[in-house]
């Protein structure tokens, strides 16, 4: 029953993420007939939001319903589990036709980095590396996996982007890259 | 940002071979551009995280990057499975026995002090007005911050003005290593414990431990966080502006009155 109900959740998801793609046409906004559209904003420079797996309500409807924050939050923590699902049920092959689906950014994809810049993301495939979803490990290799007894209290994170790729050429070992901002809702001391 | 994952121990432990970056969002211009460039959001805009694994080049995505460890592996045991798979396949090219990593230093104690207090970590600050000294109090401590002990421990930052130090109070050396106790809103320090640079290694070592002794770290909920800094007025200016628009209006909405 419970494994119905979540096959229903993703099901439901997955329906209604087509038909907001399907809804978010070329070079027209909903409601944004005007220069302030009738949600009294004005409209988004550049083409309409992209396709987004597991986005449940298009932002200028989540932007209409005004959410308390607590709403906002139980909204993303869901959007994240339905696409996090859905991910799992799809083949990489399948991703990546969802992948060609989404349009370029503004500006056009980026292109390779000279120093420090972003990494190709959006490449054609056969630039891409094949990494880009973890294989599960068969279970010899998963018990050789890391043992934690041992680990330190914590992460030592460097701090810039630049000390830390330096980091990684001299010693070529692969980046583990987080950012978040060290505020929330305007109040430091808290990520 | 979700720190459920990135405090377990098995993805701490999964987390070793890897350089591990954390930046700070919105403190940085050139650092936003390039973690806009991710394009992980439906906005299209720099939001509040970025998650991502690269190669040593810092330019190949080894895994699909996001907004989120969990978002990108569903959960902890999946993460630490697939940093030791990725380690795994980097290890015998990698040079991590070739020399001392660099300290991990934040860029300024504005920044430095905010982030000690959303970790709960206290601050080492090395302080000197002279370029040579602080270099040299940086290769003292080097060894010590990558150092079992220690390891994870501290946040780190250079000073070398007085007027940077304005926000600490309690400094009574010249030169030399501060241990800094961060309030609550990360907008203020006090010295737990100090040690001049002239002093002998074992007490730079003696006053590392001191100061993990002292720290007293907060704990209370978010909510209660958040609530009690808007009833106190307090607001963290940004080096860029925010774009995440969840954060933009909970920002607006904190400052009314």
């Amino acid at each position: 029953m419970h494994r119905l109900r979540h096959c229903l959740l993703v099901a439901g998801a997955v329906f209604i993420g087509t038909v907001v793609a399907a809804a978010q046409s070329p070079g027209r906004e909903r409601g944004r007939d005007d220069d302030n559209g009738p949600l009294g904003r004005p409209p988004r420079a550049g083409p309409p939001g992209r396709f987004e797996p597991g986005r449940l309500l298009p932002p200028p409807i989540r932007a209409e319903l005004d959410l308390t924050e607590e709403q906002e939050r139980q909204l993303d923590d869901l959007e994240r589990e339905v696409k996090g699902r859905l991910l799992r049920i799809l083949t990489d092959t399948q991703q990546q036709k969802l992948r060609e689906h989404r349009r370029p950014p503004p500006g056009g994809f980026d292109g390779p980095p000279d120093d420090a810049g972003p990494p190709d993301i959006d490449a054609p495939p056969a630039q891409r590396s094949r990494r880009s979803a973890p294989k599960k490990l068969s279970p010899p290799a998963a018990a050789a996996a890391a043992k934690p007894e041992n680990a330190p209290a914590a992460i030592q994170w460097y701090a810039t982007w630049d000390s830390g790729l330096r980091e990684a050429r001299r010693t070529n070992r692969p980046i583990l890259l987080v950012s978040a901002a060290p505020h929330c809702a305007g109040v430091s001391g808290i990520w | 940002m979700d720190r459920s994952f990135l405090s377990q121990p098995n993805v701490i432990a999964a987390a070793q071979p890897f350089v591990c970056i954390r930046l700070t969002t919105y403190e940085d211009k050139k650092e936003g551009a390039f973690l806009k460039s991710f394009h992980v959001t439906g906005s299209g805009e720099l939001e509040n995280t970025v998650f991502a694994i690269l190669s040593p080049d810092g330019k190949r995505p080894l895994v699909r990057a996001s907004r989120s460890a969990r978002d990108t592996f569903g959960d902890a045991d999946q993460m630490a499975v697939a940093l030791t798979r990725i380690a795994h396949d980097y290890e015998a090219k990698s040079r991590a026995g070739q020399g001392l990593p660099a300290l991990p230093l934040v860029a300024n104690v504005r920044l430095a002090v905010d982030v000690a207090a959303c970790d709960h970590r206290p601050l080492v600050v090395l302080y000197a007005p002279r370029h040579d000294d602080l270099e040299r109090l940086e290769a003292q401590l080097t060894p010590l911050a990558w150092s079992d002990d220690f390891l994870g421990r501290f946040i780190y930052v250079r000073a070398s003005q007085p007027k940077e130090l304005e926000m600490v109070s309690g400094v009574s050396v010249p030169t030399g290593v501060l241990i800094v106790q961060p309030d609550r809103f990360g907008q203020h320090g006090n010295v737990l414990t100090q040690v001049a640079a002239a002093a002998p290694a074992n007490k730079l070592v003696q006053c590392l431990q001191e100061g993990l002794e002292k720290h007293q770290p907060e704990s209370e909920s978010f909510r209660v966080h958040v609530r009690a800094g808007h009833e106190q007025g307090i607001f963290w200016q940004t080096v860029i502006p925010v774009t995440d628009p969840m954060e933009r209006r909970a920002r607006e909405q904190g400052r009314r009155p």
